[in-house]
């Protein structure tokens, strides 16, 4: 026999497993390791959608108070300009508060830059005393259409003689005032697209 | 008696190659085994990790079922925060004049009384929110009040202006005039005025409540 022979067969040995450990268990470490990154993205993928389903899961059980809240808001901020509905809250007020309502000028539409809004700027004029005053200014805060008074002015109304009462709270008074209110149309007002457009960028 | 050793060297010699042969053949199939047996656990962990892969993916399938049966409610949020955004931007800066009325009615003094009120809030430009980029709430002005008035004395002026500067979101108290009505009547008529700053909006004015 060859002097050779063991030679020959550790090297046929090595060389079959290099051959074995490189074709074979190499490849198939590589794919185990491919689908434990898989799974380790799928586990990180459940949590991630186990959170999102409980934050629907609680949105679920918070719809109805969700449902009111939106309610509440199309209602100060309505999706017309609906001023009929706007003279009985504010006629309503001024008779909750006993001051004369006095005069109402709503303002032209004016459509916000975002184009998500449309500010209605009117101008309005109350008398009363000063307690009656400040108690509708409390009802204009809480109404139920959002209104946001920008400037007021107190003075003494002018009586029939013309001559100006000056104290501050048992005379009459005249409230003008700057207040404005709300509507998602963004087309309200004359010569508007009639009824709701909401997001649209034409103006009043 | 001596030994003698009628093997020949060559015999021995090959035996000693067998041998070798042998071994370093068994040692090699040894080896080849063992990477073997490391192969088949490596296909039963890669048939085990898809076998929890797909599991996996089943669960996880399940779970995005369930949230798009449940994409309306995550639609209803939206739309919630999307109005509450809106209530934000109207409301900024809001005063409570009522409040106001109320303040100015505590702190006026006895000996005065007002003929004129004022009061406006700085027009807000677009989109913008309660949290003003730079200054604190008690340095950011927001609006203004002005007064006119008559009082007795001097005194009962700087009254006013010091209770004025005493009521919270009110500083810069000023007078702007003060004017006996006539020689040595000590009844003076007067202007002042004060800057509104960011604590003195109301709640959802500084952006603290979303509902109307």
């Amino acid at each position: 026999m060859n002097r050779r022979a063991p030679l020959v067969a550790g090297a046929i040995a090595l060389v079959v497993a290099i051959l074995a450990v490189f074709f074979l268990v190499l490849p198939k470490m590589k794919d185990v390791s491919e689908a434990q990154d898989q799974l380790q993205q799928a586990e990180d993928q459940e949590i991630t959608l186990e959170a999102q389903l409980n934050s629907l899961q609680d949105a679920q059980q918070e719809a109805p108070q969700t449902e009111q809240e939106i309610a509440a808001i199309d209602a100060a901020i309505p999706p017309t300009a609906d001023l009929p509905e706007l003279f009985r809250l504010l006629q309503s007020a001024a008779d909750r508060s006993a001051v004369d309502f006095f005069s109402f000028t709503p303002g032209t539409p004016v459509v916000d830059p975002s184009s998500s809004y449309s500010t209605i700027a009117s101008q309005l004029t109350v008398s009363g005393g000063y307690f009656a005053i400040d108690e509708f200014l409390f009802l204009l805060e809480t109404l139920q259409r959002a209104a946001k008074v920008t400037t007021l002015a107190i003075t003494p109304s002018t009586g029939a003689t013309g001559e100006a009462t000056t104290t501050t709270s048992s005379s009459t008074l005249q409230l003008q005032m700057t207040v404005e209110f709300y509507t998602t149309d963004t087309s309200a007002g004359p010569g508007s697209i009639p009824g709701p457009t909401e997001g649209a960028t034409t103006g009043a | 008696m001596s030994q003698i050793n009628l093997l020949p060297p060559e015999l021995r010699q090959r035996q000693a190659i067998r041998r070798n042969t042998s071994f370093v053949i068994v040692v090699g199939l040894a080896v080849l085994a063992l990477i073997g047996l490391f192969y088949f656990f490596q296909l039963q962990r890669l048939s085990q990790t898809q076998s929890d892969l797909a599991d996996q993916q089943d669960r996880n399938t399940n779970l995005q079922s369930q949230i798009d049966a449940l994409s309306q409610f995550a639609d209803l949020q939206s739309e919630l925060a999307a109005k509450q955004q809106l209530v934000a931007t109207i409301f900024v800066n809001e005063v409570s004049w009522s409040s106001a009325l109320l303040d100015v009615s505590r702190v006026i003094p006895d000996a005065s009384y007002l003929t004129n009120l004022t009061g406006q809030i700085t027009a807000t430009v677009a989109g913008e929110t309660a949290a003003p980029t730079g200054g604190t709430p008690e340095t950011t002005l927001i609006g203004n009040m002005s007064f006119a008035g008559v009082a007795n004395q001097t005194e009962t002026i700087a009254t006013w202006i010091t209770r004025l500067e005493e009521v919270q979101g009110w500083v810069n108290a000023w007078v702007n005039s003060a004017q006996e009505d006539a020689p040595s009547s000590r009844i003076y008529t007067f202007s002042n005025g004060l800057d509104l700053t960011q604590e003195a909006a109301t709640a959802r004015g500084q952006g603290e409540v979303t509902t109307p």
